[in-house]
């Protein structure tokens, strides 16, 4: 039974590359409004998750569910256009494009206007350009990005791109924001920034969140609910404090006691 | 004044503007869109000998032949973008020699473009206003499409392909796209070529037409409209201007273009870096 609740659910999913199991019959779900956090140590297929995820990988087996559509063969581009967007663990903003077409680049999928009506500067055409305009002035507004609207991406201190990263996934309209590793790189101040702004985000915008991160005060911080992959196996879930105290995720990060 | 009025300067001027419209065509797929073309001249072929071909044998008008070839142009750069466009970098520009060399071939082998011989006896249409009208409407149009949203699709492919897909860009599609209408602006310069100097062969639109125009594109600074004009007229006046060096001038030529890159590698106006 499929919960009105849920956003996005994993069935048996699992992932090879030749004979590497990347995932294992994975499955666990997404609430909406809810952030929940997915660790593990290096080389758990976090990474690899998230790719399945955003259609980058093809699963082996198994079902991934997103507002109840099955996304297992959908192309990257498809899959943003239902709802879900993502950043990278290496920042990749478009460099030299401004802050501002960043953006509104990722608008592009909501824009009707054909090239005939764009190239000629049709009325239709000048009042998608002012709505495009607006919004997406809105959403730099939110980020306190609004000031240098007009720099190229590349000359933003890293923290600020790292933000820039997250405002142009929200442009999409996605309803689902999948990060990967946001506060990788950061230092303590900008961690703390991003920990608020994750949590404004769910809840001025009723986004769902679900990121990867290695930081465990930001994780334990902000973490509705916490997701503990090793070897492509879920080998824990729950609440944050449930995890914090887990044996088998002890054992994972800092190995078996003889 | 004489010597700045003559038959000429004109066609020199004529034959300028029919590049600035050619390598606004390449500015787009590869300047903009950031995948390297080692073909263009192909297009700028199939332009010319559609526009010769049915006007000489179906008595289609000037303009009408020009409109026709430049759409041909355009939909075999389609065909063609569709299989190899998943292509890039290095193997896109392979892959697009390969099919330059394919289309050289062919013209080379068919009766109805006369082999080698080539096409004769083009009816003479070309004249520089005509050119330079087209020019005009090419500038405008180039300059208000990269402004659009699919000109910033193009340009977001350009600097990084793999999130243009994640925030919900088709880059198939629009690399297509740039594919399209690239090809038709090269196959609407090759027929006004072939509607100037009258006569065309296979061997005129070989691999060094191609490489030609990429050199104009450097020079002038890639994804810049200023600086493909700048590029065109730098690159076909030089090699004019330097005729009285006979033949030390491919010399200077080659001089020219290596100082380019060592002190200015952007280009004469090109603010961005293309890495193709």
């Amino acid at each position: 039974m499929m919960s009105k609740n849920i956003l996005l659910e994993l069935k048996d999913v699992s992932l090879s590359f030749g004979g590497l199991q990347a995932i294992d019959k994975l499955s666990f779900s997404l609430k909406r409004k809810e952030i929940t956090s997915l660790i593990g140590p290096n080389g758990a297929g976090k990474t690899s998750l998230f790719n399945l995820i955003s259609g980058v990988y093809i699963p082996t087996s198994g079902d991934i569910v997103f507002k109840g559509k099955l996304l297992n063969n959908l192309k990257p581009h498809k899959i943003t256009s239902l709802g879900l967007a993502r950043t990278f663990q290496n920042i990749r903003l478009f460099k030299q494009l401004t802050v501002q077409e960043n953006i509104v680049l990722a608008m592009n999928m909501k824009r009707k206007s054909g090239i005939i009506a764009s190239v000629l500067g049709l009325p239709n055409y000048r009042k998608e350009i002012k709505e495009v305009e607006a919004s997406s002035l809105k959403l730099l507004e939110y980020f306190s990005l609004i000031d240098c609207k007009d720099m190229r991406a590349e000359n933003l201190s890293y923290g600020r791109q790292r933000e820039l990263e997250i405002c142009r996934a929200l442009a999409t309209g996605a309803d689902l924001l999948i990060l990967d590793e946001p506060a990788a790189g950061m230092n303590p101040i900008e961690t703390e920034n991003l920990m608020s702004l994750i949590k404004n985000i769910r809840d001025d915008m009723s986004k769902t969140i679900f990121l990867i991160e290695h930081d465990m005060k930001l994780v334990m911080g902000i973490s509705d609910k916490i997701i503990v992959l090793d070897h492509g196996v879920k080998i824990a879930e729950g609440l944050p404090k449930d995890i914090r105290d887990n044996k088998r995720v002890i054992e994972a990060y800092l190995g078996k006691e003889d | 004044m004489d010597f700045l009025f003559n038959d000429y300067v004109f066609q020199v001027m004529t034959i300028t503007g029919i590049n600035i419209i050619i390598v606004l065509g390449l500015n787009l797929i590869t300047g903009v869109t950031g995948q390297l073309s080692l073909g263009h001249s192909a297009f700028m072929s199939v332009g010319a000998y559609c526009s010769a071909i049915i006007m000489i044998k179906l008595a289609v008008p000037f303009y009408l032949s020009i409109a026709i070839a430049t759409i041909v142009s355009g939909a075999v750069g389609a065909l063609l973008g569709m299989p190899i466009l998943r292509l890039r970098g290095d193997y896109l520009a392979i892959a697009t020699l390969g099919f330059a060399e394919i289309v050289r071939v062919v013209f080379l082998n068919l009766d109805v473009t006369g082999g080698a011989l080539g096409v004769s006896s083009i009816p003479y249409e070309t004249t520089l206003s005509t050119v330079y009208i087209i020019v005009a409407f090419g500038i405008i149009f180039m300059y208000r499409f990269e402004k659009s949203r699919f000109g910033l699709a193009l340009r977001s492919i350009r600097e990084d392909e793999i999130a243009a897909e994640m925030m919900g860009i088709n880059i198939a599609r629009y690399k297509v796209l740039a594919f399209t209408i690239g090809s038709a602006f090269a196959g609407l310069g090759g027929a006004l070529y072939a509607h100037q100097i009258t006569f065309i062969a296979p061997d005129d639109f070989g691999f060094m037409k191609s490489v030609e125009f990429i050199s104009m594109l450097v020079l002038g600074g890639m994804g810049s409209i200023i600086g493909v004009i700048a590029g065109v007229i730098a690159l076909t006046v030089i090699p004019e201007v330097l005729r009285f060096a006979s033949e030390y001038r491919m010399v200077m030529y080659g001089i020219v273009l290596l100082a380019m890159m060592i002190f200015r590698p952007q280009g004469l106006f090109g603010k961005i870096r293309v890495n193709l």
